[in-house]
């Protein structure tokens, strides 16, 4: 059935909701012990204002700020553009709410990714040889 | 006065009348109640489903009922029940959703263009209303599912994915008139199910007309 949201589902948008989901997946089982042993993620969907994913934690019978913070670490990465949480008492549950960022930005966001194409490139070395000691490695100084 | 668990003789017999009423719609059903302050939440499971008509007849069995939820998610009705006359207070400004009408209208669109075989072009203004409406519902919250079949003359919409939906707000699906109608929630199936009859009323008018109630 279709969704009715603003979202747009892309391959981009897919590989992110399932970095996030294991990423925080990850996170939750390193906190399942004592009151929390029984700690479990959740997909609720998709968010109806933006491309994301709705996350909730369940069984949460104790939380404390560092708990808190290492989930907010977690969700702190390039490709998520912000996201809020919501602690709902009454279901013992953390909903969180992530929107992703444009893909373009998430490829293009370190400056040095220019240089990858640029340096990989023979030519490159075939112009410095040249500059170097052209009599020997231009072509057209033999003619 | 007479008090038991804290609560008062009247607070008592508004939750009697409350679970009563729905006990006479579903027998198998369960209730909890958590007493708070201001408000009382009477907790119903058990409910195979639930009809727009039934929540109407909860609603007005008590003036003290606040306001009604339905957890899709979990399967229960919750009821709010006032506990003490509240002084009147200046309601806060609404903060904006984020919600514009652009927006609306482009989502809506491009939903219904995946419908474009079933939508007749007569009846996209209303079709449009009623998706208006459920994204105004789900709005930054998780997006459902609406699936819009054809059945003759009248469509039949089906929602899934909701997690959770106030009484009032299924009231502003049915205030766009009196083609909508068979409103129900079936909480095994966590599907929202509602009917849209093809009328004269709103295919020849200029303007929709909200429903006076």
């Amino acid at each position: 059935m279709p969704l009715l949201s603003v979202s747009e589902d892309s391959a981009y948008h897919q590989q992110c909701k399932k970095r996030t989901y294991a990423n925080l997946t990850d996170v939750v089982q390193s906190f399942s012990y004592g009151e929390n042993a029984d700690m479990l993620v959740l997909e609720l969907g998709t968010p109806t204002s933006g491309d994301g994913i709705i996350l909730e934690v369940q069984n949460v019978f104790q939380l404390n700020e560092s708990m808190l913070q290492t989930f907010r670490i977690v969700l702190d990465l390039p490709h998520i553009d912000h996201f809020s949480n919501e602690i709902n008492f009454d279901n013992n549950s953390i909903v969180f709410t992530i929107y992703f960022g444009k893909a373009e930005s998430g490829k293009n966001a370190k400056c040095y990714n220019w240089a990858t194409t640029v340096l990989w490139n023979p030519l490159l070395y075939f112009a410095v040889l040249c500059l170097w000691n052209p009599e020997r490695y231009f072509p057209l100084a033999q003619w | 006065m007479h008090s038991f668990g804290g609560l008062e003789e009247e607070e008592r017999r508004a939750i009697q009348i409350v679970a009563k009423k729905v006990k006479s719609i579903h027998e198998g059903t369960m209730f909890s109640t958590k007493t708070l302050p201001s408000r009382v939440i009477i907790k119903f499971v058990g409910m195979p489903f639930v009809t727009i008509e039934d929540l109407r007849l909860i609603n007005i069995s008590n003036h003290r009922i606040r306001s009604m939820q339905l957890m899709v998610n979990q399967g229960s009705l919750l009821v709010e029940v006032r506990r003490k006359t509240q002084k009147p207070v200046i309601k806060k400004r609404l903060e904006s959703s984020g919600l514009d009408k652009a927006t609306l209208r482009n989502t809506v669109t491009k939903f219904l263009s995946s419908h474009a075989t079933v939508v007749r072009e007569s009846d996209k203004r209303v079709v449009n209303a009623v998706l208006e409406c459920i994204l105004r519902w789900t709005w930054k919250k998780a997006a459902a599912e609406v699936e819009c079949t054809r059945d003759g003359d009248n469509y039949k919409f089906k929602v899934e994915k909701l997690q959770c939906v106030r009484f009032r707000q299924l009231e502003t699906l049915c205030d766009l008139g009196d083609y909508v109608c068979d409103l129900s929630l079936n909480f095994n199936t966590r599907v929202l199910s509602f009917s849209v009859l093809r009328t004269n009323a709103y295919i020849q008018d200029g303007q929709a007309k909200r429903r006076k109630t």
